[in-house]
């Protein structure tokens, strides 16, 4: 019997250890609660190897059958924190304690109706705890079901162990035999405790790698899907492996509030919003991490995690019940957490690889159709000039190797010819504004003037087709480049042209708003049906009648649409079959000049704050014809540089306030000032750094006259004060067009000289200064190469801008006279206003047409 | 007398297809007569009236493709007229999917005249 004894009481001790050992590292009440079961009959069975070496008194044999009593009132309280079990059970108990406990210490030694109701009231305890623990094990699943398994069991061991001590008394002889059979169970009893409450690490481990192999394989069953997917297949693995009811994945950014990525349950995937906020508070609270804590009514658990993005989360587990769930179990979820980032990681890098694949495949198609449907639109007017000029060569030649064809044959290859190089324009032009090269030049226009501008040339069709063309402008400016604006009206309008029947009417209309112009071309044309809406505005996509559709290019609305969207606009469409259509183009608006300000067209904008400087800047170059604005301060500066679009700013560095460099940063920035050239100028050579932020020149104070002075001339900057007297030569064998252009000058004001061959021009040239030369480029007595060449030789006529008068160049002759021209102007259909304006812009801005 | 139906909406390749016909030597085609069409709509009224004996369809057509006309044509069984296909498209599929439809014979833009008359005249005699 004695070693039973002290086998049976060394392993108790052990087994407590254990207990005691788990309490102190995981801080665990369902440990504490499990040392509580052991202590009383661990402490009974330490008495009895204590009285083999000495004589206890009675009352601690007394006290310690007391405290066995308590036995069944530790277990149910450890079945409460397992699952709900009702204070009239647990309180009960404790009365039936208090009852048999007094009950013994009065008796004691017990009598044998006195150990009949001890072990009674045991066996009836117990068992009513194991039955509460077994019917907890249907309810749970993995390593919990296990583990109240093994707690069920142990109880109803104990029951037993007790039952074999009490039965023990009546044994006769087989009492020892029983006394060491209810020890091993009893010992049997605490290792399924500890089994259940303290696992050992060679079980958990075993746990941990059956539970994380199962989650993996689930996790990774399904690796595609967005990331929010797998956070939720996680989260759901989540309350599946720690018996949990919902499980939260919370973002936690490093700026901002915490937010909840997803919600997955065993019966319900939302939350109560009071429910919500306790979960991201918890998710964002300092301190360690417990498991179990109880709130509001919720036993949470959190789980560090790392989410896709590299940014902070927690997996946070709520279970109505108290949890089994240990330490282990949140490591091997933070380690699941891990894997679930990288498939999320992957799967967004998925997703978004899916996306570009998609937009490229979208653009390779377009491209492709795009190609095709421009060798479509080259072959057509192709096949009429390879056809028609074919049936002339087929004609029969006269004597004089002449051949007699319709005229319409003639007419058809030239229309075909100008539609086709319409076309090449229009894609060119196309090709430009998507690759961002659009050289806009944008500046102050009066939206009037360009109406008229563009409608001027296309009145003979609104003649043909017999309509009304009907201009109600009112006076607004918009920013935009002046040639540009010009084509997207045009468009707009021949488009308009194009599909009003005879007899209609077109009617252009204007209103500004939300700091933009809005310009309305409307027809009483057929109408575009609503699907068709879109599809006009891509490349080649005519809709309408066919001899509607045979006169346009198919590009004139995607230009249109492209030029106004690089302007910062757009254009839009409304229409209804059968009544019409009102193309609608947005330009942002310009400033209204304020007529007491300075003023609104070109001139140089000196940003200087010492006034002597800025003075003598002015004297310089008011003395050399040019116009001036002056602002002391960096912010003046910018706001003059918005309004009155100067053709140079001259920009100190050292300013009060925003200096120099700041101002040139904003011009820069500026979409639409980026293209003034800024010319730095300090006491302290920085050219390097100026050059790098974007100015074309600097120069250091004292600025040389000389030096500024040549280089605005340089740059093709003609000083033109009001009023000057601006002596022109034009150079034209025609009289016809010679004299239309002297007099559209004349009339401007200007002193007009005019020459009819090179020799002339130039003897002209060398006697009297002038200011333009207007040269057309081959006549009878003429080469305009020849002359800019023996212009260029003499450095009294080195200097003179010349202006080619033609219809349009050649590329070739364009790359020949380089940039020694100033531009082209065409002759033919020229108004006399037109001229001037386009002598203005030219000539102040320099700009190289 | 031989009946030749144009369906082409680009009118001045019309007005070629016109000329061609008219300067034309080819016997079969002497004294032919030409009626034009300018989207699919019409070629169908112009088809459902009169007998032709032969089509030259273009393939880019307002209200759709040629190849939908020729499907038809094909359809409709041994009385139908001849078909030359006039396109702008110019790639083998493309070609191949235009004689599948039931084209007899197929014309690239730009074609010169000498091989519109020699696919119209190879169809008709």
């Amino acid at each position: 019997m004695l070693p039973v004894i002290f086998v049976v009481a060394g392993l108790f001790l052990l087994v407590f250890v254990r207990a005691v050992t788990g309490y102190v590292r995981t801080g665990d009440r369902l440990h504490a609660a499990t040392i509580l079961v052991f202590l009383s009959v661990g402490t009974l069975y330490f008495l009895q190897v204590a009285r083999v070496f000495v004589v206890l008194p009675e009352w601690i044999s007394v006290a310690a059958l007391v405290l066995l009593l308590g036995q069944p009132v530790f277990t149910l309280r450890l079945v409460a924190l397992v699952r709900p079990l009702s204070p009239y059970v647990t309180g009960s108990w404790i009365a039936a304690w208090i009852a048999v406990g007094g009950a013994v210490v009065l008796t004691y030694p017990l009598t044998d109706a006195m150990a009949v109701v001890f072990v009674g009231y045991f066996v009836l305890g117990e068992a009513v705890a194991a039955a509460f623990l077994a019917g907890e094990v249907r309810r749970r699943a993995g390593a919990p079901r296990v583990r109240l398994s093994a707690a069920a069991i142990a109880t109803g061991l104990f029951a037993l162990g007790m039952f074999l001590a009490g039965a023990g008394r009546y044994a006769g002889d087989a009492a020892q035999s029983f006394a060491v059979a209810s020890r091993l169970v009893a010992l049997g009893s605490a290792v399924g405790y500890l089994v259940a409450f303290v696992p050992p690490r060679f079980l958990r481990q075993q746990w941990s790698a059956r539970t994380a192999y199962l989650l993996m394989t689930r996790l990774l069953e399904q690796s595609t899907g967005t990331p929010e997917e797998t956070w939720a297949r996680f989260a759901r693995l989540g309350t599946e492996a720690v018996d949990a009811d919902l499980a939260v994945v919370v973002s936690l950014p490093a700026a901002g509030r915490p937010e909840a990525l997803v919600v997955a349950g065993t019966t319900r995937d939302e939350l109560e919003p009071a429910e919500l906020a306790m979960v991201l508070e918890y998710a964002d609270s300092p301190g360690p991490t417990r498991v179990g804590e109880r709130r509001h009514g919720h036993f949470v658990t959190r789980v560090p995690l790392t989410l896709h993005s590299g940014q902070a989360g927690v997996l946070v587990l709520l279970a109505v019940r108290p949890s089994l769930f240990t330490v282990d179990d949140i490591t091997l979820l933070g380690d699941l957490g891990r894997q679930a980032a990288v498939i999320a990681e992957r799967s967004q890098l998925t997703t978004e690889l899916r996306g570009v694949v998609e937009q490229l495949r979208a653009a390779n198609h377009a491209k492709s159709d795009f190609v095709a449907a421009m060798s479509h639109e080259l072959r057509t007017p192709l096949n009429a000039i390879i056809g028609f000029s074919e049936l002339m060569r087929d004609e029969e030649p006269t004597d004089d190797d002449r051949r007699q064809v319709p005229t319409e044959w003639i007419e058809n290859v030239y229309s075909s010819g100008r539609h086709l190089l319409g076309l090449i324009n229009d894609v060119l032009d196309l090709a430009k504004v998507e690759a961002g090269r659009i050289d806009l030049r944008p500046e102050p226009l009066t939206v009037d003037a360009a109406v008229h501008e563009a409608a001027a040339p296309l009145r003979p069709l609104v003649d043909a087709k017999g309509l009304t063309l009907s201009v109600g402008v009112p006076e607004l400016t918009v920013r935009a480049d002046r040639l540009r604006l010009r084509q997207m009206i045009t468009n707009l309008l021949s488009n308009a042209i194009k599909f009003t029947p005879e007899g209609g009417t077109i009617t252009i209309s204007a209103h500004d708003g939300d700091g933009a112009v809005h310009l309305s071309v409307a027809d009483t044309g057929p109408g575009i049906a609503e699907a068709d809406q879109r599809r006009i505005f891509e490349e080649f996509q005519q809709v309408g009648d066919a001899g509607s559709r045979a006169s346009g290019t198919g590009l004139g609305l995607a230009l249109t649409s492209r030029l106004a969207q690089a302007h910062g606009g757009g254009v839009e469409v409304e229409s209804t079959l059968g009544a019409g259509s009102t193309f609608t183009l947005n330009l942002p608006t310009a400033p209204v000049p304020d007529p007491t300000g300075p003023a609104t067209h070109g001139g140089i904008l000196i940003i200087e704050d010492d006034p002597a400087a800025a003075s003598l800047l002015r004297t310089y170059l008011q003395a050399a014809g040019y116009q001036t604005i002056i602002t002391a301060n960096g912010g003046d500066g910018l706001t003059a540089a918005r309004n009155t679009a100067p053709d140079v700013i001259l920009l100190d560095v050292l300013l009060p306030g925003l200096d120099g460099w700041g101002v040139l940063r904003q011009l820069k920035e500026d979409p639409v000032l980026r293209h003034i050239p800024v010319v730095m100028v300090s006491v302290v050579e920085e050219r390097e750094l100026g050059l790098s932020l974007g100015a074309v020149d600097f120069f250091v104070k004292p600025v040389d006259r000389q030096a500024l002075l040549g280089w605005l001339d340089r740059r093709g900057l003609i000083p033109l004060p009001p009023g000057a007297r601006t002596r022109v030569l034009v150079v034209d064998s025609d009289p016809t067009g010679r004299t239309a252009v002297e007099g559209a000058l004349a009339d401007q004001g200007l002193i007009v000289f005019t020459a009819t061959s090179g020799a002339e021009a130039l003897r002209l040239a060398r006697d009297t200064r002038f200011d333009l030369i207007l040269s057309e480029l081959i006549g009878p007595d003429l080469d305009g190469f020849s002359l800019i060449a023996a212009l260029n030789e003499d450095k009294r006529t080195r200097d003179v801008p010349v202006v080619i008068l033609a219809d349009e160049l050649s590329a070739e002759d364009k790359a020949r006279l380089g940039d020694r021209i100033l531009g082209v102007l065409p002759r033919a259909g020229l108004a006399p206003t037109d001229l001037r304006a386009w002598l203005d812009r030219s000539m102040l801005s320099g700009v190289k047409q | 007398m031989t009946r030749i139906l144009l369906v082409e909406d680009n009118e001045l390749n019309r007005s070629l297809v016109r000329a061609i016909l008219s300067r034309t030597r080819e016997p079969v085609l002497a004294g032919a007569a030409l009626s034009e069409a300018g989207s699919l709509a019409e070629a169908r009224a112009l088809l459902a009236g009169a007998a032709f004996d032969l089509v030259l369809l273009d393939m880019h057509l307002p209200d759709g493709s040629g190849l939908a006309l020729a499907q038809e044509l094909q359809s409709t069984g041994a009385e139908r007229p001849a078909i030359v296909a006039l396109t702008a498209a110019v790639l083998p599929a493309e070609q191949a999917a235009t004689l599948n439809a039931g084209c007899d014979a197929f014309l690239a833009k730009p074609y010169t005249s000498g091989q519109l008359i020699e696919a119209i005249g190879g169809l008709l005699n």
